[in-house]
């Protein structure tokens, strides 16, 4: 089944690690600028949240490109870059609504998550899993069961049931 | 969750910080005896599957204190 | 490659910046973080100068292993001759800026002279400024990072700042970084204000080169699951180190009202109830284990204050130590000492020492100018800590740290000031625990639980566990014991640990992440691993406990410069003629004995390669190349 990645921003806890990981897996070195992932922080009130390429569909970043160079792979069900014909003009990233189209400025071409071809290298490093990669099918009931362990947790304290 | 032989076989498993005897303590329990040496302790759960020593049960603490005197 | 970070000497009297390259040579001389940090102090500072006049040397530093795949490779460090102590000053913290640091470039600053009015460096690809800081003269420590931020427009700007306390050169001011993280010990903050210099602000994008990245990754997988595998890392996700409490005050091992009794009957501050605050956990960069919690407070005059923590120190100081047996109190205390920029630890001390001296009658309600200063009394204490930061009243003693404050208060106070070359100890109680005693005595920054502190002495380990953690990577076929209340194998154990901590020190990986809590974490077999997956650079476990070992000699090289002799090396009376009160059987009726305290450190001083008197002999120097220092390479 297809897969997607979630974010669950109320495990984050803000350490980085898949921003340090997506730049070494992916450009070889450690340096968050180059990552496809960041954690946004709101230091002073407390709130983190990861910001990822969310593969979206219709993408706007692939109405964009004038070159064609975004392509939907509908394996992974995730848009793919073809850095032979992208001219690095960079009207990807002013219409992605996420920032999930960055630019790397050593490497000097635009890059997104890609998925790590389908084993997201930030999840499998990300500890509190705040940062998951499961098949679609199952994002519903997860929540409704997360949410529910939640309610039967209070039910359980405050009413005695 | 995964559950490995050796994560159960730890499970709910103390310390006693009394003798040093390791025992094992009942699911969500709160307080629990120790078998080798008696001394009551009051438990907490960093995770359903992990149980600490939370501390004294302070009242049989200064029983048992008296006690040796 | 990963070492491709240079060194800045920064002259604030004159303005003047240069860098250079760090050779690889001293790389494997002394990695980086506190280890090259010691050799450029030593190198770089005059024997004898004050500390606070512009001729102490401060050095910011990062790791050898900062921002790369080392697990919680966080922690920058900061050096210079100590305000509180006269001695080494250094201070470790982890936090974001240690990796934002190496990401601009650099690794090792050294800053020298003092500014004419107030600054903060602004380090940022490769570039070193010195801007104007007056407008941040007297701001809390978030608020100073705060505005440093808006300054340039990025919300990613790292800051290493000190607050009020470290303005006014409170003697044990702390160096903050984010909401949480503070480089406590030793009165670097008051190093900083004595310099003007009210922050380091960086920020960075620039390669840090992995040089085996895949491997790297594939290791650095490995170790997480390794670490959060264990009961330890899954106690402290929860709760962070406050957990500690749990077993130390239920044996009677914690220090309460000062040192009167070592254990806080029918406590109420155990690490569980920071649940009723917590909105959640944060995590130091690429850490896993997540110790700190985010909190709101709900009551009080601090009802709504959001902040981050609090840690075990905070519960001493805060709590058993100031008789205080509330909750609130500690998350209001720790709120407080990060925002002036105060040592937890220190002023906890202070504040529970004042207050064995006022009911002593040694200080009188003239002294505190009508503040009852009672055991438990939540809104003395943290009035006493607006004094110290402000330095009003009695807080203008107590500020001076506890030898100058026994010069002001009087001969009379000094038996209850529970202290170690000028520095307070941790509110644990070391008499039933010989091991950790001799740490704290030994400690080569003052009094001191995170130079050596072999806290899986407490955890009754096999003795065949022993052997193997203890027996590596140098041999040892001494004796050791499981009994924690035993003089038997100590020195060794706090050897070990001096060698371990000074290794991660120096490669900016968390304590927490090594054999310091859990007998199951990292040691010197993965030190070296670490090391070469990452910079490429091989050097065997063997080598790097030499380099901790060269690192933590040209410490005491360097106390011994200043005047430190022997006698330094000790505890006060009390730890050996009042007998433990409470706890159990185990801990209680304790003291230590004078004889065979003084044995462990002859002891520990001839693992050492040091004389009797603590000086290290000149085949150790030579053994460790340290014959010609200082050598002026860097």
């Amino acid at each position: 089944m297809q897969k997607i990645l979630i974010v669950d921003h109320e495990r984050c806890t803000g350490c980085r690690l898949c921003e340090l990981v997506c730049s070494v897996k992916n450009a070889g070195v450690s340096n968050p600028s180059r990552a496809r992932i960041h954690i946004i922080k709101w230091e002073m009130e407390g709130f983190e949240l990861p910001m990822v390429c969310p593969q979206c569909e219709p993408a706007p970043c692939m109405a964009v490109c004038p070159v064609d160079a975004l392509s939907r792979d509908g394996d992974l069900e995730r848009v793919v870059i073809d850095y032979d014909l992208c001219i690095g003009c960079k009207l990807c990233v002013a219409a992605c609504p996420f920032g999930g189209m960055g630019i790397d400025t050593v490497a000097k071409k635009v890059i997104k998550c890609e998925l790590c071809d389908g084993d997201p290298t930030c999840v499998d490093f990300c500890q509190p899993q705040a940062l998951q990669y499961v098949p679609a099918g199952t994002v519903n009931l997860r929540k409704k069961r997360e949410a529910g362990l939640k309610f039967s947790e209070l039910m359980r304290r405050f009413a005695g049931v | 969750m995964k559950e490995t032989k050796k994560g159960k076989e730890g499970l709910g498993k103390v310390r006693c910080l009394n003798c040093f005897e390791r025992f094992e303590v009942a699911p969500r329990a709160e307080i629990a005896t120790c078998p080798s040496c008696g001394w009551e302790w009051r438990i907490s759960w960093p995770n359903p599957k992990l149980a600490k020593i939370r501390g004294p049960v302070w009242e049989a603490w200064e029983k048992l204190q008296t006690r040796g005197e | 490659m990963a070492l491709n970070r240079k060194i800045a000497y920064i002259d604030l009297s004159t303005g003047e910046v240069e860098t250079a390259p760090i050779p690889v040579m001293m790389r494997k001389l002394y990695l980086g973080g506190r280890g090259l940090d010691i050799y450029l102090l030593y190198n770089h500072l005059e024997p004898g100068v004050d500390p606070l006049g512009p001729e102490n040397v401060l050095l910011v530093s990062a790791g050898l292993l900062a921002g790369t795949l080392a697990s919680a490779s966080a922690r920058s460090h900061l050096a210079a001759k100590s305000p509180l102590t006269g001695f080494v000053g250094s201070t470790n913290m982890g936090g974001f800026f240690a990796p934002e640091l190496r990401w601009a470039g650099f690794d090792h600053l050294v800053i020298k002279g003092k500014a004419e009015s107030p600054v903060y460096l602004w380090v940022h690809d490769g570039e070193i400024e010195i801007e104007e800081a007056s407008h941040l003269w007297g701001e809390d420590t978030f608020e100073t990072q705060d505005l440093i931020r808006q300054e340039w427009g990025d919300p990613e700007v790292k800051v290493v700042c000190i607050g009020l306390a470290g303005e006014r050169l409170v003697r044990f001011a702390n160096v903050r970084t984010g909401l949480k993280n503070s480089g406590g010990r030793t009165g670097i903050g008051a190093v900083m204000g004595s310099k003007n210099l009210k922050a380091v602000a960086v920020r960075g994008t620039m390669d840090i080169e992995i040089e085996y990245p895949e491997e790297a990754l594939k290791y650095n997988k490995e170790i997480i699951d390794k670490i959060c595998s264990t009961k330890f890392a899954q106690i402290m996700q929860r709760w962070g180190t406050m957990f500690i409490y749990g077993a130390t005050n239920s044996t009677g091992l914690i220090r309460c009202r000062n040192f009167q009794l070592n254990q806080l009957v029918g406590g109420n501050i155990e690490c569980e109830h920071i649940d009723e605050y917590s909105i959640g956990t944060e995590g130091c960069f690429g850490c896993s284990i997540h110790c700190r919690h985010k909190y709101i407070i709900k009551d009080g005059p601090y009802a709504g204050v959001y902040a981050q923590g609090p840690e075990y120190t905070s519960q001493g100081a805060f709590g058993m130590e100031v008789g205080c047996n509330n909750f609130e109190t500690i998350l209001a205390g720790n709120y407080l000492v990060n925002k002036y920029g105060l040592d937890t630890l220190e002023t906890g001390s202070m504040i529970a020492w004042a207050m064995e001296l006022y009911e002593k009658g040694i200080l009188t309600d003239k002294d505190t100018e009508g503040l009852k200063l009672e055991w438990g009394n939540d809104e003395a204490v943290l009035e006493m800590v607006e004094r110290i930061a402000k330095r009003k009243g009695l807080g203008d003693i107590l500020a001076e740290g506890p030898l100058r404050a026994i010069e002001r208060i009087g001969e009379e106070s000094r038996p209850y000031c529970i202290q170690v070359k000028g520095m307070s100890n941790l509110h644990s109680d070391e008499r039933p625990t010989p091991s950790l005693a001799l740490g704290i005595a030994t400690a080569s920054r003052g009094s001191d639980h995170l130079r050596s502190r072999p806290a899986i002495d407490l955890y009754h380990l096999p003795e065949a566990l022993l052997k193997k953690i203890y027996g590596y990577p140098t041999p040892y076929d001494g004796p050791l014991s499981s009994d924690y209340t035993t003089y038997e194998g100590k020195p060794r154990q706090v050897q070990w640990h001096e060698m371990c901590y000074e290794a991660v020190d120096c490669l900016g990986i968390c304590k927490f992440h090594t054999i310091f809590l859990s007998p199951n974490l990292l040691g010197f077999d993965e030190f070296s691993k670490l090391i070469y997956y990452n910079t490429g650079l091989e050097i065997s476990p063997q080598e790097v406990w030499e380099i901790a070992d060269r690192a933590y000699t040209l410490e005491r090289l360097f106390n011994i410069r200043e005047g430190l002799g022997r006698e330094d090396d000790w505890l006060v009376d009390r730890y050996f003629d009042e007998p433990t009160p409470l706890g159990l059987e185990i801990a209680r009726n304790k003291v230590l004995d004078r004889e065979k305290f003084k044995q462990m450190i002859d002891e520990y001083y001839a693992l050492h390669g040091w004389d009797e008197k603590g000086v290290p002999r000149p085949e150790t120097l030579k053994r460790l190349g340290l014959d010609k220092e200082p050598s002026h390479m860097l």
